[in-house]
């Protein structure tokens, strides 16, 4: 046997339970007294008044009192709300920029058409969807074909301006009954808020569906570029749009042997909002190298690459060859070192340290030469400069270069450039201090693992989550973030701040209204939003449980006094 | 037996007591309302033939030359009258201890040679007076006190079944809780018209007087049997140990105005300390 309703029968039991303490407490006890008319005034005293007899049965009221409310409560009183009687909708669809990634126009209409499923048969609803303009693309439908229009509209891209305002004054809304006013959109697109303003106050219920949006393995963001920069940092870089949006660096943990997590985490960009992406760093091979001269390369360059060899910064064996034979050599290594030379011809993906280069097939320009250049604006916190003091290892001779991202200067110009695939020193290291000294291998060693480091950037220009990362050959793990539906939140007209967003909607003053004044004659808002129907069971418990502990109170202190 | 072995011992510590009491020993312990006896000078009156010459006053003579005789108190036997009441009212611990007092006081009296008159009020047939005197009756008396507390108060009957004739004088003792419907002291009035030192004993059972619980009560008068039906609540409580209060205060003040003596003793007092302080207050020594 089961109960439908437990509690119910559980206080209609404890309803019982205080009538039989009643008749207990109400049965008339025989007392034998020596001499009955001791008690002659008092019964004359307990039949004098009203207010006596109230008293004296006010125990009795007290445990009727809440033996109804026990009754009252098993039954689960409902105090009826009013009714949200002739409530229209307009449904306004942010079909901005944000929601061009694939999944999430999908992810509003859905909560539009969920919305719309809320309505009351014979809901008057107009679905808008605003281009770029705001103006207003669609005419009102019946509550029976919203649905249509919502995916007819889903289909459709517009752009809502973020941060000036939805300027929906013009908004036809008139004649609607009181409506109520859905604007779904993405919380993140507007991160200045916005402003709404609609049928000049005859709007009296506003509401937002508001889509939180994590990175989405379906959409369409992308990380244009995740770097490893130096020891322990990756810059990642996200392009929408074919705009850049942001830069963040992050703390890579140092590389061990096996696989490395990587989280990237995304912040303050339009899109997307609180991204994640996760990827994988494998333990980079040392590179295989090849160095390429026109005879035998210089002592210093040998000594260096034969002791970065020997530490594993290279993949063994040294290997030489020349330009002339330099397209088939390089086939079985990751990266060149051109010493005084260059190759003859153009070569994609090929990617090389130049030392002073002299011409050929060069990715990059050579500029002036200059005799015993002065090298100063060394950027020397870059990682190929990391332990490599350029400024105290003036060269004899050196040659300006132009193209890539210049890392130390002299009077001619740049002598150190770099790019993803080169980089180029301007003159000899044999021919100044630099090749004498320690920082060489240091400098060959930087220059190596950053070449390294985007050797296999071959993947797709944009990187989008849940496809590989150009990182070193990092793989994807996982794009955290699906469709979160935010709270519904809905109120009467008015500032709302909906977490670190503000939203004025409906405001009657034009000064805050982006979109100017609205219509002269503002209607009233004449809506009766209604309110849900309120359960009371839980007050009339707890009213009994007051009653019953007055009642006891009561007995408490007639039990004292008659001691 | 309603007296323990203890009690017992207590009672013969009474006997001797009373002996102090005939000796005269205790005489200044108490307030002297009139002459004692002993052969104390009543009146003058003139001589007659007959006379014994040791009663002319030769003092009188000297003066006034002419023969008058003094004439003196007959010693006689004091009455010691114990009016028990036995009604239903005095059940349980009341009625034993008027029971035991009655007796405490009676063995004091016989003690003194003096004549003990127990006059039970109450009870299921309405006992005949017993008069007791000396020593050895105070087994008997002992005996005779105990009975079963029946029917309704009745200390006027009593006192006129036992006492119908003109007294000798003596003293009285009504040891009740005086819940007489005909009203508390007019047993008390007549006893004091019949010439008697009059002690009223008011003899209360706290645990009987107790206020019932709180709540509803149906009160039966344990004489009458009638019935009230009442709400014991705080101020009916209030009111009626009021009542009984004022009851108690306005026999107090009816004996002190007719020189009666008034003690009000709780029922559960050792009747060893109710005779005692009996015995303090003189009220067995006329």
């Amino acid at each position: 046997m089961r109960f439908l309703h437990p509690a119910g029968f559980w206080l209609a039991l404890a309803a019982a339970g205080v009538l039989l303490a009643y008749l207990v407490r109400r049965r008339v006890r025989r007392v034998e007294v020596p001499f009955l008319p001791l008690w002659a005034a008092a019964l004359a005293q307990q039949r004098a008044g009203l207010g006596t007899r109230l008293v004296r049965h006010l125990d009795l009221l007290l445990l009727l009192l809440a033996s109804g409310a026990i009754a009252a409560a098993a039954g689960g009183p409902v105090l009826p709300g009013r009714p949200d009687t002739i409530r229209d909708l307009v449904l306004v669809l942010d079909g901005g920029i944000e929601s061009r990634a694939r999944g999430r126009i999908e992810a509003l209409a859905a909560a539009a058409r969920e919305e719309v499923a809320r309505r009351a048969p014979g809901t008057e609803i107009i679905v808008i969807a605003l281009r770029d303009d705001g103006e207003r693309v669609t005419a009102s439908r019946r509550a029976g074909d919203a649905f249509a229009a919502v995916d007819d509209h889903a289909a459709g891209w517009t752009k809502l301006h973020p941060g000036a305002g939805l300027a929906l004054g013009r908004l036809a809304a008139r004649g609607l009954r009181t409506p109520d006013l859905v604007f779904c959109t993405f919380r993140a697109s507007k991160p200045e808020g916005f402003r709404i303003r609609a049928a000049g106050g005859a709007v009296p219920n506003a509401a937002f569906v508001a889509l939180e949006v994590l990175f989405d393995p379906e959409s369409g963001g992308r990380i244009a570029r995740a770097t490893l920069r130096g020891a322990g940092r990756v810059r990642v870089e996200g392009i929408f749009d074919g705009e850049l949006v942001g830069e963040r660096r992050i703390d890579l943990p140092l590389r061990r042997a096996g696989r490395t997590e990587v989280s990237v985490r995304m912040e303050g960009d339009a899109f997307p909002w609180d991204d994640i992406v996760r990827f994988e760093l494998p333990e980079a091979a040392a590179p295989r190298v090849l160095v390429v001269a026109q005879d035998q390369p210089s002592p210093f360059l040998a000594a260096a690459m034969a002791a970065l060899e020997a530490v594993g910064a290279i993949r063994g064996p040294l290997d030489r060859t020349t330009p002339a034979r330099l397209r088939e050599a390089v086939q079985d290594y990751e990266l060149c070192i051109f010493d005084r030379c260059a190759p003859l011809e153009e070569m994609p993906g090929l990617r090389g340290i130049y030392l002073a280069p002299s011409g050929g097939a060069l990715p990059f320009e050579l500029g002036e030469e200059a005799d015993a250049p002065v090298v100063f604006d060394a950027r020397v916190g870059h990682p190929l400069l990391a332990g490599v003091d350029l400024v105290r290892t003036p060269p004899l001779r050196a040659r300006a270069l132009r193209g890539g991202e210049p890392l130390a200067h002299a009077a001619p110009g740049p002598l150190l450039a770099a790019s993803e695939s080169w980089v180029a020193l301007g003159f000899d290291p044999d021919r100044s201090i630099l090749g004498a000294s320690p920082a060489y291998p240091l400098f060959l060693r930087n220059a190596i693992a950053h070449l390294a480091a985007t050797a296999r950037d071959t993947a797709p220009e944009f990187l989008a989550v849940g496809e590989r990362a150009p990182v070193q050959g990092a793989a994807f793990v996982e794009g955290v973030g699906t469709f979160l539906l935010g709270e519904r939140i809905a109120g009467p007209p008015g500032f709302w701040r909906v977490g670190e967003r503000s939203f004025a909607v409906n405001l009657l003053d034009p000064d805050l209204d982006l979109a100017g004044p609205g219509p002269s004659d503002p209607l009233p808002a004449v809506g009766d939003p209604g309110a849900p129907d309120r359960r009371l069971e839980t007050w009339f418990a707890l009213g009994a449980i007051v009653c019953l502990l007055a009642a006891w109170l009561l007995d408490l202190r007639t039990w004292v006094a008659t001691r | 037996m309603i007296f323990s072995s203890r009690e017992m011992a207590q009672l013969s510590r009474l006997e001797l007591l009373a002996q102090k009491v005939r000796k005269g020993e205790l005489r200044g312990e108490r307030e002297v309302s009139r002459r004692g006896p002993g052969g104390g000078f009543r009146e003058h009156r003139g001589y007659q033939e007959g006379d014994a010459l040791r009663t002319v006053d030769w003092n009188v003579y000297a003066r006034m030359r002419s023969l008058v005789v003094k004439e003196f108190e007959a010693e006689e036997a004091l009455d010691v009258a114990l009016i028990v009441d036995r009604s239903r009212s005095m059940r349980g611990e009341a009625g034993r201890c008027a029971a035991k007092v009655a007796a405490g006081l009676g063995a004091v009296a016989l003690t003194s040679l003096e004549r003990v008159l127990l006059l039970p009020a109450g009870g299921a047939q309405r006992a005949a007076p017993e008069s007791f005197t000396g020593r050895a009756r105070l087994p008997a008396l002992l005996e005779a006190v105990e009975g079963e507390a029946e029917g309704p108060t009745d200390l006027l009957g009593a006192a006129r079944a036992g006492l119908p004739r003109a007294t000798r004088g003596g003293v009285a003792f009504v040891l009740s809780d005086f819940f007489d419907p005909a009203g508390a002291t007019r047993a008390l009035s007549y006893l004091l018209s019949r010439r008697l030192q009059v002690r009223a004993l008011l003899i209360e059972d706290p645990e009987r007087l107790a206020p019932p619980p709180p709540g509803r009560a149906r009160l039966v008068d344990a004489e009458s049997g009638r019935v009230l039906k009442i709400d014991v609540t705080p101020a009916a409580v209030e009111s009626y140990v009021r009542a009984r209060e004022a009851r108690a205060a306005s026999l107090r003040a009816f004996c002190r105005r007719s020189g009666a003596g008034f003690l009000r003793v709780r029922a559960d007092q050792p009747f060893f300390e109710i005779v005692r302080a009996a015995i303090a207050r003189g009220w067995l020594t006329p």
